[in-house]
């Protein structure tokens, strides 16, 4: 059982690691500020705080989940193979692909361990001043961001797998987390207003963003309905309708997180063995 | 046993390891020589699978590409710049290592046995290169295993370092233990080795067992000119200013001092490279 060895030593090495400490402790913090700023006004807005409070954390989710799967997992192993660390644990009796999968379970046992504390903090408080009756849209949004961190930190895992320094792979990281939720929104909108491209393919190119689609599938499960989601979410929702929606968002989190685990992959063992 | 057979490595257009054939049988410590960048610290790396390589490699019968794991099971492996996952302590790193070994996990013994114990709650990256060098020790020890790969293993050890590595190479002996060790000077290991393998350019330039070394060895003799009628078992080397330099075989030593009468004479005892040089085996 050498994988759940490593496994478990990583998801411990990631709790330890100080960059992901100060990201994810500025995130659960802002995750608990927000939930306490809006629940201040409870008593007179009733349920509808939970709106604010969900619009705030999805917000949250999409600028700290990615920044963390990607920085995180990009210097994982790049970081091991700068250091020499790396040598040492393919030394041993260990086959090199389960090196890569124990690490990437461990890292994002860890990482979504961390992320389901900060949410599951605020999860407390929204139960104690609102009451229950959110709480399995609460639940949707942990299991959404649970999501988007395993499908970041894949993609962090295939930047980190072929680069040969803790540097450039954390440059890369970033450029990528910049490109996600930055630049995507505005390159599909500006490319669409452009080539005047059709609703279903901007539906097409701003879904296949992980980021996107986590942003869409909150706010749909949240809600219950596309309303907030813009024409491309109503185009959508007619499309598929409202749970063929939602499903294919989650299809798309699984796939972005099963083809980058599965690249990375690759690359790790072309990496290591040539 | 560790069987090599025509491996070549090669980086971009550059040959490291050119066929290099090589047999270790079991309880055989063997020295890999030669200078920096001859190609020591990637023969051991092919070894383990490290890197491309054409050609083959096995250690205790399993193809190391092939059967990688079964292989590795056998090795405990020294790297040259021991480097340890860098969150851990000292005692975490054994017990990670003792984990993926399928051994209980009980890191103090074996860190008291390389003198860490007082260290053993210490982050790894808070070790000194001696100290790090001694935890190499102790994870390459985990399992008994029967095939060690030692790359430089003595550099950055003071001296208690150096007579616990020469203790643990005295002990592979009646343990079984095959041993290849890649160092770029013998300065502490002589004695401990039973053969020395020279690499150059990434080739095997000679290959020799100790005894056979010595019984080749030689002696050399400096003195100031003019040459005089040698006896034999004496040849003369390259010399400059009006010094003589001469080689002397096993046992011709007194019938030259007998020629050269009341010179001054300088006696010293070529490097043992230069001996492996001209035996190649």
């Amino acid at each position: 059982m050498s994988w759940l060895t490593i496994a478990r030593w990583d998801a411990r090495a990631v709790l330890r690691d100080r960059w992901f400490i100060s990201v994810a402790g500025a995130f659960g913090s802002l995750v608990i500020a927000a939930a306490l700023v809006a629940l201040g006004s409870v008593d007179v807005l009733g349920v509808s705080a939970f709106g604010r409070v969900a619009a705030t954390l999805i917000h949250l989710g999409m600028l700290f989940i990615p920044l963390i799967g990607l920085t995180v997992g990009a210097v994982w192993i790049a970081g091991e193979r700068e250091s020499g660390s790396l040598v040492l644990l393919l030394s041993q009796p260990v086959e090199r692909r389960t090196v890569f999968s124990a690490k990437y379970l461990g890292v994002a046992w860890g990482m979504t361990g961390a992320v389901a504390v900060g949410f599951g903090a605020a999860g407390l408080l929204l139960a104690l001043r609102a009451g229950t009756d959110r709480i399995p849209a609460f639940l949707w949004l942990v299991v959404l961001s649970s999501l988007l961190a395993l499908a970041m930190l894949a993609t962090g895992f295939l930047i980190s797998a072929g680069s040969p320094s803790r540097s450039r792979a954390l440059g890369t990281a970033l450029l990528v987390w910049l490109a996600l939720v930055i630049v995507s929104d505005l390159g599909i909108l500006g490319t669409a207003m452009i080539l005047r491209l059709p609703a279903w393919a901007v539906l097409v190119l701003g879904s296949l963003n992980p980021v996107s689609a986590f942003r869409l599938a909150a706010i749909v499960g949240i809600t219950g309905s596309a309303d907030l989601t813009g024409p491309v979410g109503l185009y959508a929702a007619d499309r598929l309708g409202f749970a063929g929606l939602l499903g294919a968002l989650v299809l798309i989190l699984a796939a972005w997180t099963g083809g980058a685990y599965l690249l990375g992959r690759k690359r790790f063992l072309e990496a290591v063995e040539g | 046993m560790i069987e090599i057979h025509e491996l070549t490595v090669r980086f971009g257009a550059r040959d490291v390891l050119r066929n290099v054939t090589l047999t270790i049988p079991c309880g055989q410590r063997a020295a890999l020589l030669g200078a920096n960048g001859a190609g020591k610290t990637t023969l051991l790396r092919a070894l383990l699978a490290h890197l491309p390589f054409s050609g083959s490699a096995a250690i205790g019968g399993h193809d190391v590409r092939e059967d990688g794991v079964r292989a590795r099971a056998l090795v405990g492996y020294v790297p040259q710049t021991p480097a340890f996952p860098p969150l851990l302590t000292a005692a975490e790193v054994v017990a990670y290592f003792q984990e993926i070994r399928a051994v209980v996990p009980d890191p103090l013994p074996l860190l008291a046995e390389v003198g860490l114990d007082a260290e053993a709650g210490k982050p790894v990256g808070a070790l000194s290169g001696g100290m790090a060098r001694r935890l190499a020790l102790a994870v390459a020890q985990i399992g008994d295993p029967p095939v060690l790969l030692l790359d430089e293993p003595g550099s950055h050890l003071d001296a208690g370092g150096e007579i616990l590595l020469r203790s643990w190479l005295d002990e592979a002996v009646p343990r079984g233990r095959t041993v290849l060790v890649a160092t770029h000077h013998l300065n502490g290991l002589q004695g401990l080795v039973d053969r020395m393998v020279l690499l150059e350019d990434g080739r095997v330039r000679a290959d020799a067992g100790v005894d056979a070394i010595r019984a080749a060895r030689w002696l050399e003799v400096s003195t100031p000119g003019p040459m005089p009628a040698l006896p034999d078992g004496v040849s003369v080397l390259p010399a400059g200013n009006g010094v003589l330099h001469l080689r002397v075989r096993d046992g011709s030593l007194p019938a030259l001092l007998e020629v050269l009468g009341a010179r001054p004479v300088d006696i010293h005892e070529p490097a043992l490279v230069d001996v492996l040089r001209e035996v190649r085996g």
